[in-house]
């Protein structure tokens, strides 16, 4: 399902941290865990990707760096921060209380986060 | 030639633009070739170092894939492509750019290792170049998610940079449109000029005919006087103080008088040479007009005998300049040989012929009252000071100088004829009265108009009229200022060795413009002209600095400071003369006074309300009358002088024993008139002077 841009782009943020806070993840490897934990429904744009990671790391929310790999070559890896964690933390929260009161406004539609 | 350390290419760079600054320059040019050599090792060191950081960034790319073990041959070429063109496109650093690129080709070989086939690859390729979208813009979010990530330090780096930059940008700009201004004539000064000069009246009163006709005439003599000259040389040559010749002058005068004898014995012949006889009585006199500027007692016997004869050959152009003093009014047409209306360029050519024709109507003088014939030697002096008048007023100032320069010669000479000889009552009377009524009208201060026209106009072709600021000023013209002036140093040269760095910035950003200069000259020509009529002794006791004060006036203002003239001095002397004829009115008085009664008056309260002198003379150096002292049989007038101190009619002699009046020092000694020393005088006295050094050592 294709959402609107305006809707994904406050979220992919946080979903990108959300992953990382599992465990660091280059660049590929991160978009393919997107797509599989949120079923297929959230994809994001290749384009959006390393220009959303670069701003996390500006930001400090995330850092990166380049590790060897079995076959030789290396791979940059990004893994969140402390502060990272309390930004999601924090979005986590703002999110809940998002939910709660579209579920009110929709009757209860929407399952809580 | 591979050069492995990066300094040594930045060194390579300096020492090449050195080679080439060294080839360009002229050695000769000083300091200018020094600043020629520091800026070519610069533009070296900088070439060198722009081809060190293409050099090392190129590396870094290459480095950087090799490094992480990535290689976009490895993918299909629309991706590497792909991945150039969005690196292309994001223009940052190379380093940055060179680690986004592993990053994205890491990321584009992850994508398309499960592929089995090139065609597979290549569809694979196409769906993710789609899915990555427009590589223009991913470039440009790219570099502004990686200039986030800069630290704050490079940001502020790069912003002061970029301010820089901008700001040497706005710099050229400015300063190429600074330059290109060119100055706009509105007004004719030279025009305003003339007519500021030309009063109402009739071509007819103009003096200015007969005084042209009067220098034209002059100069003329005849064998005999040539003749004379070659026998007498060696006594009419000028000597210094024991009858030696000034260096090379006796040489050349006895070339000259054995030229004279070759030529006028060759005259009968028909080789005649009329051009070298010409040549000769030039020289001869110029020899005259020399001796000439001597005062009376400053020469001997023979010279006196060679200047009446010289004086004899030249009746016409004098009796012309007489008649031309007769005149009411005297103006002349000024102009230029480019017969432009630069005012800078106006030239004077009229004002040579009057020295001549002064000394030789002073000379004159001196020469009829030797003989008797006082009414006549009176007038020629009263025709030279109105000589000197028509040179005052509306006028340049180098013009009233020159006119209060022949107005002191002629008081001076009258001075020393009424010291020499004993005139009349009646002769006295007359003079007196023909003198006061010559000054009835004069205004003895400095006129200032013409000279702010000069101010006006050179204002007018060193600004631009009407840019943005209200008109600035124009490096180039002031430069072809200076060089008329003449300026020997450069403007730059100038800045240089003079250490004013600052001067270009505020040429180019903090000058007045011109209206500005034009209310600074103003100031300017109201101050002098306040000063004008202020005396000596009232500017001294009121401690004022006049070349401090007018200095303020125009302080940075750089045009007004080359060109504005400091006229302290020129006031100064219009002060000299109008004391000068003030103090000759009154010892004319005196001698009349003495004449009808035997004795000389107590003071000079009792010489007016006796009627023989209309106002008490002035000392403008004191504030109060000049000085007058009645001794046995004689008396002493004086002004206290440069120094403002009665130092009791104190004479100030030179070296040469001659007499000072207006030196600094001592007073000036009106009466009884000082002579010069003779040269057995002068050489005791050294002889003293030296005896007494030689005592005290």
């Amino acid at each position: 399902m294709k959402f609107e841009s305006q809707l994904l782009k406050g979220i992919a943020p946080v979903v990108v941290l959300e992953i990382l806070s599992r465990g660091q993840m280059y660049g590929y490897e991160l978009s393919q865990a997107i797509e599989q934990r949120s079923g297929d429904i959230l994809t994001l744009g290749k384009g959006t990707l390393y220009p959303l990671l670069y701003n996390l790391e500006a930001r400090k929310l995330v850092k990166g760096k380049w590790e060897q790999v079995d076959s030789g070559r290396k791979r940059r890896y990004y893994s969140i921060t402390s502060r990272g964690k309390a930004e999601l933390a924090k979005q986590k929260e703002q999110l809940k209380e998002l939910t709660a009161g579209l579920n009110l406004v929709f009757g209860g539609a929407l399952a809580p986060v | 030639m591979k050069v492995k350390y990066p300094i040594v290419r930045i060194f390579i760079g300096a020492i090449v633009g050195l080679a080439v600054a060294a080839l360009l320059g002229e050695p000769d040019s000083g300091i200018w070739f020094v600043i020629f050599l520091a800026l070519g090792a610069t533009i070296g060191i900088c070439v060198g170092a722009i081809a060190e950081g293409i050099r090392h960034s190129n590396s870094v790319a290459r480095g950087l894939l090799e490094e992480k073990g990535l290689d976009l041959e490895r993918l299909p070429v629309s991706i590497a492509d792909f991945i150039k063109l969005v690196i292309r496109k994001m223009r940052y650093r190379k380093k940055v750019q060179a680690k986004v690129m592993a990053e994205l080709t890491g990321h584009f070989e992850d994508e398309v290792r499960e592929c089995k086939s090139d065609e597979e690859k290549e569809q694979k390729a196409t769906e993710l170049i789609a899915n990555f979208g427009d590589a223009k813009l991913l470039g440009i979010l790219l570099r502004r998610a990686k200039k986030r990530c800069r630290p704050l330090w490079r940001t502020m780096v790069a912003r002061t940079f970029q301010a820089i930059g901008i700001l040497i940008l706005f710099f050229i700009v400015y300063v190429g449109w600074f330059l290109s201004g060119r100055p706009v004539i509105t007004t004719d000064y030279l025009a305003q000029l003339n007519q500021m000069v030309r009063p109402a009246a009739d071509e007819s009163l103009n003096a200015a005919p007969l005084y042209d006709q009067a220098a034209q005439l002059y100069g003329k003599c005849s064998d005999d006087f040539l003749l004379f000259f070659a026998e007498n040389y060696k006594e009419i040559g000028d000597p210094e103080v024991g009858g030696r010749f000034r260096r090379g002058g006796r040489l050349r005068a006895e070339e000259l008088a054995n030229d004279i004898r070759r030529l006028l014995s060759a005259k009968s012949q028909d080789n005649f040479d009329e051009k070298r006889r010409l040549q000769i009585e030039s020289e001869v006199g110029n020899a005259a007009i020399v001796l000439l500027a001597k005062r009376y007692h400053e020469t001997s016997l023979i010279q006196r005998k060679f200047i009446k004869k010289w004086i004899e050959y030249q009746k016409e152009p004098l009796d012309l300049a007489v008649a031309g003093a007769r005149k009411p009014y005297y103006w002349q047409e000024y102009g230029n040989e480019q017969k432009t209306t630069e005012m800078m360029y106006v030239l004077m050519p009229h004002l040579a012929k009057f020295r001549k024709l002064a000394w030789s109507l002073c000379w004159r003088g001196w020469l009829r009252a030797e003989q008797g014939r006082y009414q006549e030697a009176l007038a020629d002096l009263k025709s030279c000071y109105r000589m000197g008048q028509h040179n005052k007023g509306n006028r340049i100032l180098i013009e009233q100088l020159v006119g209060m320069a022949i107005e002191a010669l002629a008081t001076q000479t009258l001075r020393d004829i009424l010291s020499e000889y004993e005139i009349d009552s009646i002769i006295l009377t007359k003079l007196q009265k023909d003198f006061e009524q010559i000054i009835a009208s004069e205004d003895f201060t400095i006129n200032f108009e013409v000279e702010k026209l000069f101010a006006y106009d050179a204002i007018q072709r060193c600004f631009t009229q009407d840019r943005i600021g209200g008109g600035h000023i124009c490096p180039q013209e002031l430069k072809v200022l200076r060089t008329l002036l003449g300026y020997d140093r450069s403007l730059f040269e100038h800045m240089i060795e003079e250490r004013v760095w600052t001067a270009p910035l505020h040429v180019l950003f903090t000058h007045p413009n011109k209206q500005e200069t034009r209310e600074m000259a103003e100031r300017y020509y109201d101050f002098w002209k306040k000063m004008a009529r202020k005396t000596p002794a009232w500017t001294c006791s009121e401690g004022i600095d006049l070349e401090r004060q007018s200095s303020e006036i125009i302080k940075a203002n750089i045009l007004l400071e080359i060109l504005a003239p400091q006229f302290g001095k020129a006031i100064e002397i219009s002060y000299r003369i109008r004391t000068e004829v003030r103090a000759l009115v009154t010892i004319i008085g005196l001698l009349r006074y003495k004449r009808n009664k035997a004795f000389y008056p107590e003071n000079l309260t009792e010489l007016m309300t006796n009627g023989y002198i209309s106002e008490l003379p002035l000392d403008p150096w004191s504030d109060r009358l000049l000085v007058y002292k009645k001794t046995d049989d004689d008396f002493t007038l004086y002004s206290v002088g440069e120094n403002f101190k009665d130092d009791g009619g104190e004479v100030i002699r030179d070296y040469d024993g001659r007499v000072g009046i207006w030196v600094g020092e001592g007073d000036a000694v009106f009466w009884p008139v000082p002579k010069p020393e003779t040269p057995p005088t002068v050489l005791q006295r050294l002889k003293e002077e030296s005896k007494l050094k030689q005592q005290e050592r």
